[in-house]
Formats: C-alpha cells, sequence, structure tokens
C-alpha cells in the first residue's frame, strides 16, 4: 500500500514564536568564555548546511501492510545571528515529494529558549508523528539527518538539519552558550 | 630494483603537486594575508589548487627488513576544486595512478570546520607514516623524485589527507591560508566549542542506538511487506474461490436445465401415445353409437379412459422425473 504524506507531517519544521520566559536557571558566563558577538558569529557560519535531501520510510503498526516513502528536501539560508538583539533569523524552504511546503523567514530569540537539543531525525520525526496524532508511525531517515531542535514554551521549536552530527552537536553547544549569555544579560560586546 | 610490495599510492589519501614552475605555473604567488576574511581566504586556497595540473614523481622505498630498495612512480591529477566559504567545505576530484595502475579515481570533499590543523612536511616523511600506519614500518619511503612537500590536513576523527607540493614555500603559503580558513570556520584546536570525549562518546552512542533502530526497522518493514503479501494472497484466494463457486453454479443450473428438458421430452412423447390411444378410442365409440353397436361403444368409451389415465401417468412421472433433476 502507498500512502502519500500529509502536510501535518512537515510540522516538525518550523513554528512560529510565542512569548515564552527567558531561559530558566541560565548560568552567568564565565570571564574566559567565548563572547556572545564571537558565539553568534559561530553559529551564524556553521548552522547553514545548505540544502539537505533526505528519504523516510515509514511504518503503520496500527494498519496491516502499511509502508510508504516521503522524499524530502530541506533548505536554510540567509542566516543572519544578530548579537545585539540576541536573535536568530534565516529563511526556511522544504519540499515533501517534490511539493513546497514551507517557504519562510523565521525568526528564533534567543532569550526565549528553553533547550537546545540534538536528536537524529528518525527520532525527532517520531516526536513530531506522535504530537500530531500518529504515535504509531516509525520512521527511518535515509541518509541520517540529526535535527538540532531549539525549544521554547508552549511546544514551539526551530529545527536546524545537518548531514554532519559533530556539526550538529557543536553548533548546539554554541547555541546554549548564546541562549545563557542572552538570559544573563551579563555579556559585553 | 623492483615494485615495492605494496603500492605507494595506496598510502595517500589525496595527492597534489602545486606550483612547478616546469608546467608553466606562477613561480610566486602572492603571499596570503592572514588576516583575510573567510571569503578571499577559500577564493586563495581554491585558486592556489586549481593551478595544479598533473604531476608525475618517483618515489624510493627502502625495505629495512631486508635492505632491498624499490620504486613507484606516481601519476597524480587533482582537479575541480570548489572551496564553498559558506558551507566551509572544500571539495575537488582526484585520479591517481600508480606503476600504470589505477590507485583512485573519485570526488572527495571534506569540512574545515572538521580539521584540527595543518602542516608542511617532506612527502617521503609522510609516506612512511603511512606506510607504518598501515602495518609495514619497515618500509622507509627514502626520497621522491623531484622532490615533494605534503600539506597534511589533520582531521578531528584523528585522520589525515595530504596535498602535495614541489615548492615548499607554496605548500607554506596554501598552510597558511588553511589555517585562516579552519579558524574562521572555527574548526581547529581553538575551537571553543570542539566536543568534549563525553560529548563523542554521547555521538557514538547515539549513532549505535540510531543503527539499532534502522535494524528494528527494517524487521517490521519486512513483516509489514510479509502482510502486504499475505493480504494479496488471500485476496486472490478469495477472488479465485469466488470465481470457482460461480462456475460450478452455472454448471449446475445447466444440468438441471438439460435434465428438465429431457423430461418435457419425454413427457411430450408419452402424451402424444395417450392421446392417439383417445382418438381412437373416440372413434370406435362413435362408430359403435351410429351403428347400435354397444359392444363398440363400450370399448371405445374404455379406450378413452384409458387414454386419460396414461396422459394423467404422463405428467406424474414428468413431474417425478424433473424432481429427480434438483
Amino acid at each position: 500500500m502507498t500512502v502519500n504524506c500529509s502536510l501535518p507531517r512537515m510540522l516538525f519544521a518550523l513554528l512560529l514564536a510565542l512569548i515564552a520566559p527567558a531561559a530558566a536557571g541560565a548560568q552567568q558566563a564565565s570571564q574566559n568564555s567565548p563572547s556572545l558577538a564571537f558565539t553568534m558569529r559561530y553559529i551564524q557560519q556553521n548552522a547553514v548546511e545548505g540544502r539537505l535531501t533526505y528519504t523516510a520510510d515509514v511504518i503503520d503498526s496500527a494498519q496491516s501492510g502499511a509502508v510508504w516513502r516521503n522524499s524530502f528536501t530541506a533548505e536554510t539560508s540567509n542566516l543572519t545571528a544578530d548579537a545585539p538583539s540576541c536573535r536568530l533569523t534565516y529563511h526556511w524552504r522544504t519540499e515533501v515529494n517534490g511539493s513546497v511546503t514551507d517557504d519562510a523567514d523565521y525568526t528564533l530569540p534567543l532569550r526565549e529558549v528553553g533547550s537546545v537539543q540534538v536528536v537524529p531525525q528518525d527520532k525527532n520525526q517520531a516526536l513530531v508523528d506522535s504530537r500530531t496524532g500518529h504515535p504509531q508511525w516509525t520512521s527511518r531517515v535515509s541518509p541520517f539527518v540529526y535535527a538540532l531542535v531549539a525549544s521554547r514554551s508552549g511546544g514551539v521549536e526551530n529545527v536546524f538539519l545537518f548531514s554532519s552530527e559533530e556539526t550538529a552537536y557543536r553548533v548546539a553547544k554554541a547555541m546554549r552558550h548564546a541562549v545563557e549569555l542572552c538570559a544573563s544579560g551579563k555579556d559585553t560586546f | 630494483m623492483t615494485n615495492s610490495p605494496f603500492s605507494a599510492a595506496s598510502l595517500l589519501a589525496f595527492t597534489v603537486l602545486a606550483l612547478a614552475p616546469a608546467i608553466g605555473q606562477q613561480a610566486t604567488p602572492p603571499a596570503f594575508d592572514s588576516g583575510s576574511a573567510l571569503d578571499p581566504t577559500m577564493q586563495f586556497i581554491e585558486a592556489r589548487l586549481n593551478a595544479i595540473g598533473p604531476i608525475r614523481y618517483v618515489i624510493s622505498w627502502k625495505n629495512t627488513n631486508d635492505g632491498s630498495t624499490s620504486t613507484n612512480t606516481i601519476m597524480d591529477l587533482q582537479s575541480k576544486f570548489s572551496a564553498d566559504s559558506t558551507r566551509c567545505r572544500i571539495s575537488f576530484h582526484d585520479k591517481m595512478i600508480s606503476a600504470s595502475r589505477i590507485d583512485h579515481d573519485g570526488d572527495f570533499d571534506f569540512l574545515l570546520n572538521s580539521a584540527q590543523s595543518v602542516s608542511v612536511e617532506p612527502l617521503s616523511q609522510l609516506d612512511s607514516e603511512f606506510a607504518a600506519e598501515s602495518g609495514s614500518p619497515n618500509f622507509i619511503a627514502t626520497s621522491t623524485a623531484p622532490a615533494q612537500f605534503a600539506l597534511v590536513v589533520h582531521l578531528n576523527d584523528g585522520k589525515k589527507l595530504n596535498f602535495d607540493f614541489a615548492d615548499e614555500g607554496a605548500a607554506n603559503g596554501v598552510s597558511k591560508a588553511m589555517t585562516r580558513a579552519i579558524e574562521l570556520c572555527a574548526g581547529g584546536a581553538s575551537d571553543p566549542f570542539a566536543l568534549t570525549a563525553e560529548e563523542r562518546s554521547a555521538i557514538e552512542t547515539d549513532q549505535q542506538e540510531t543503527a539499532e533502530r534502522g535494524r528494528q526497522f527494517a524487521a517490521l518493514q519486512a513483516q509489514k511487506v510479509a502482510e502486504q503479501q499475505a493480504a494479496e494472497q488471500a485476496r486472490q484466494a478469495e477472488l479465485q474461490a469466488q470465481q470457482q463457486a460461480a462456475a460450478e453454479a452455472q454448471a449446475h443450473d445447466q444440468a438441471i436445465a438439460a435434465c428438465n428438458k429431457q423430461c418435457e421430452a419425454t413427457k411430450k412423447s408419452c402424451l402424444r401415445g395417450a392421446h392417439t390411444l383417445h382418438a381412437l378410442s373416440f372413434a370406435t365409440a362413435m362408430l359403435g353409437a351410429l351403428n347400435n353397436n354397444s359392444d363398440a361403444v363400450n370399448t371405445g368409451t374404455d379406450g378413452m379412459d384409458s387414454a386419460h389415465n396414461d396422459g394423467q401417468t404422463c405428467n406424474d412421472n414428468a413431474d417425478a422425473c424433473k424432481a429427480n433433476c434438483q
């Protein structure tokens, strides 16, 4: 049986901002840690991988014999990491099976970020599917793609995709540091 | 001299000979400005590497176990260098021929933010290191002719790759640019966000778990495909059974119709005899009446009764016959 993926499956992409409290428990940056300006520049230089293409084979465990495949492309572009405003702005474009599902500019206010995690995209997809009412769906992503998920309150998430898990982890580390600096307000440029 | 027991070329991941005056490149390229931004730095690297054409050299080996010597003639062409400053990626094509056999021929790339450092050393020294790392520490590369210098890029995962230059100064220039590019791409040993051993361990665990999920998925997928096939087989079997039942029903109906037809034919034949008897008996009775012959009248009347009974028997037999057809 072949079933085309519906638009809701792409909800993992990016959801727009809601007002959220500043990251709780943000620690004051040590004097030896990288400055916010350096960190933001680091994010700007490393968080954009260009156009990523991958496929997801999906199984519906609740439906006998239900297996299908979706082809994805995702591209982050024009990323600007602005230290004074503690914001990342960028353009995000995605296609599912050749149809454009998202093509818009997004903003990530770092002061509102509660957590930054790196998740293999198959796990991330399972979380998104579960939230959208399809906990019985299991995906296998090929080639491996890694999602950096910046979470805000109300379930709002911004996702950046990477082909390199190491790069994803390093950018996540930098983003957590930027979140701390932005929340503490201690950084001087 | 004999060929060494292993290919020198196979020890070299990527090899480039740069800026050899003999093949017409610029003998004294402009020095690299260490304060350059990423874009001009990447452009510098790309231009310098793309200026390289095909190179040939002979590498000499000594086997310290028995004192024997050997040589390999290497031809290498690296081309299509692209230094992408957006992705901090350098990509290129490399074709290497060692002792007249293709050692490798393909597209390669690496990320500058996955690099730790860059160094320049004699190619013979690097080849000796590769030989040792490949399990043949007894093979020492004693020289290359003409002399070659390797620009070695040390990657975060412990691997290294090299680009070869005839001009040590040119190698140092590109090395300087690449070091700058690594810094600007936020790689290198000074990367404040480089991963700790613990974080690398977490990545390995991640990858193992992902691989395990992949195996589980494959098993589930095989099960689902089997379910699909079984469902299809069941559907086909059901369809076949339905078709067979329909054919059997049709054959049964046809048999009944044929049987009924036969019963009707028998009945008609039977009734024809009864009708004949009745007609003859009626005629006998009528003639008897006209001639005042009471015997003939009685005979005719009895015959008509008998014919009537025969006709009834024909109908009864036909009904019984049809009942047997069902």
